[in-house]
């Protein structure tokens, strides 16, 4: 049941986007497509999950007075073993990623959660609240692909839906959309499940 | 108690991030050593597929093989048909497509300056390097889901088929210029390239890496032919 807990809150509860603000370059940069939502987003579950698991290990020795530095050497670890991995063995998709892979590393999730959490938690826990926190984080920016994708390529995972009648927005493709649809979640999330006053 | 003090001593963080770094670094290194055999032998034969790509249509219309049929024999047909060569005053590489001693078309490679950082590409060229067949871009840093488009398909078919080199005999010969059209404006001529929406400096940065490109490759060839 805690377990469920942890996930919960940091899923949606505490969805790192829409309640605490991080996360928000690459929410804008890479959500004009949703293959590349989706591909982000299973980057930053994985690496949350790990270096969330590795800090908590870690925690009892590491010195408070370099801990950042700790943390992240643990998750630019990580993000370049699924680097590597990815290149020796699923060579055809890491050619697809191309530079996002190495993004993750900049994602101030993967230190907020490191610094706010898994320094704290236990280990599981702490792996619990990193897929949790990435799952939350996928979600959003799998809605802003969906709506960039549709109205500025006509088509939803690569795959046309709209025919040849549409025409497809510039707008949607390049940056302002996102900051619009982003803000716009942010702002309806809010009001509608936590009553923030406007 | 004695543990606790050497964990308070300036020390300690020092040496706790020293065998850290060792650590997740040794666990890279290794890593990296383990897959670097096969990350390079896919590195070496993508290329490869890449030039016997560019290179398949002129050699289908040679031997009548069709381009599908070239691929799938790779790479028995890549050390059938082409061969590395070099043209003098050059640095780019070269590779010609050669069937019973003669060369029927040429691929090399190019590169130039994106908008974030360097682009690399393969240009196919008919065997007077008068016509450009085709180009590929495997290697650049564009933004992605704007500029990184430039690799899609749709793009790169424009510049099948483009008589590239102007000849006049008063100024000499000269390379076409590419015309920049908005992305989904039907093309009247094959010079007119329709631009990656949202993207104009990409875009406008391929163009200009094939211009200087394909001028210095043409010049460097037509003065070897004269020799």
């Amino acid at each position: 049941m805690k377990l469920k807990e942890i996930f919960v809150t940091s899923a949606f509860r505490e969805n790192s986007v829409w309640r605490q603000i991080l996360g928000i370059c690459s929410a804008l940069a890479v959500t004009n497509l949703m293959m590349n939502s989706l591909i982000m987003g299973l980057g930053v579950i994985f690496s949350l999950a790990l270096s969330g698991f590795t800090i908590s290990l870690l925690r009892n020795w590491t010195p408070r007075s370099v801990r950042m530095m700790v943390q992240t050497l643990v998750i630019a670890s990580y993000v370049i073993m699924v680097d590597i991995f990815l290149k020796a063995y699923l060579p055809d998709i890491s050619k697809q990623l191309g530079p996002y892979v190495g993004l993750i590393i900049t994602n101030c999730i993967l230190m907020g959660r490191a610094e706010a959490f898994a320094s704290q938690n236990k280990p599981f826990e702490s792996m619990i609240d990193g897929i949790g926190a990435g799952l939350g984080y996928t979600l959003v920016l799998l809605v802003i692909g969906f709506i960039r994708e549709l109205f500025g390529f006509g088509s939803i995972f690569g795959i046309k839906v709209l025919g040849a009648w549409w025409t497809n927005w510039s707008i949607m493709v390049m940056a302002p959309s996102a900051f619009f649809i982003l803000a716009l979640l942010i702002w309806f999330i809010n009001v509608k499940y936590y009553k923030a006053k406007v | 108690m004695n543990n606790s003090s050497f964990k308070d001593s300036n020390i300690y963080p020092i040496l706790f991030m020293l065998v850290t770094c060792m650590f997740f670094v040794g666990i890279l290194a290794t890593m990296y050593r383990g897959s670097e055999k096969r990350i390079d032998e896919y590195n070496r034969n993508s290329y490869q597929k890449l030039v016997l790509d560019l290179l398949s249509e002129s050699i289908s219309d040679k031997t009548g093989i069709s381009p599908d049929d070239i691929m799938g024999n790779y790479p028995k047909s890549y050390g059938n048909y082409v061969k590395e060569s070099t043209l003098p005053g050059l640095n780019n590489r070269i590779f010609a497509a050669v069937i019973d001693s003669e060369t029927i078309g040429y691929c090399v490679e190019i590169k130039g300056k994106g908008l974030w950082g360097s682009m690399k590409a393969l240009v196919a060229l008919s065997s007077d390097m008068k016509n450009l067949k085709g180009l590929s871009i495997f290697e650049q840093m564009e933004t992605p889901g704007l500029g990184a488009r430039i690799g899609e398909e749709w793009f790169l078919t424009q510049f099948r088929d483009i008589r590239i080199v102007k000849e006049d005999r008063v100024a000499g010969d000269y390379l076409n210029s590419f015309e920049l059209i908005p992305e989904g404006k039907q093309a009247d001529n094959p010079l007119q390239i329709q631009q990656v929406t949202g993207a104009t400096i990409t875009t406008a940065s391929v163009t200009k890496m094939l211009r200087d490109e394909l001028n210095s490759i043409y010049h460097a060839f037509k003065g070897q032919a004269k020799l």
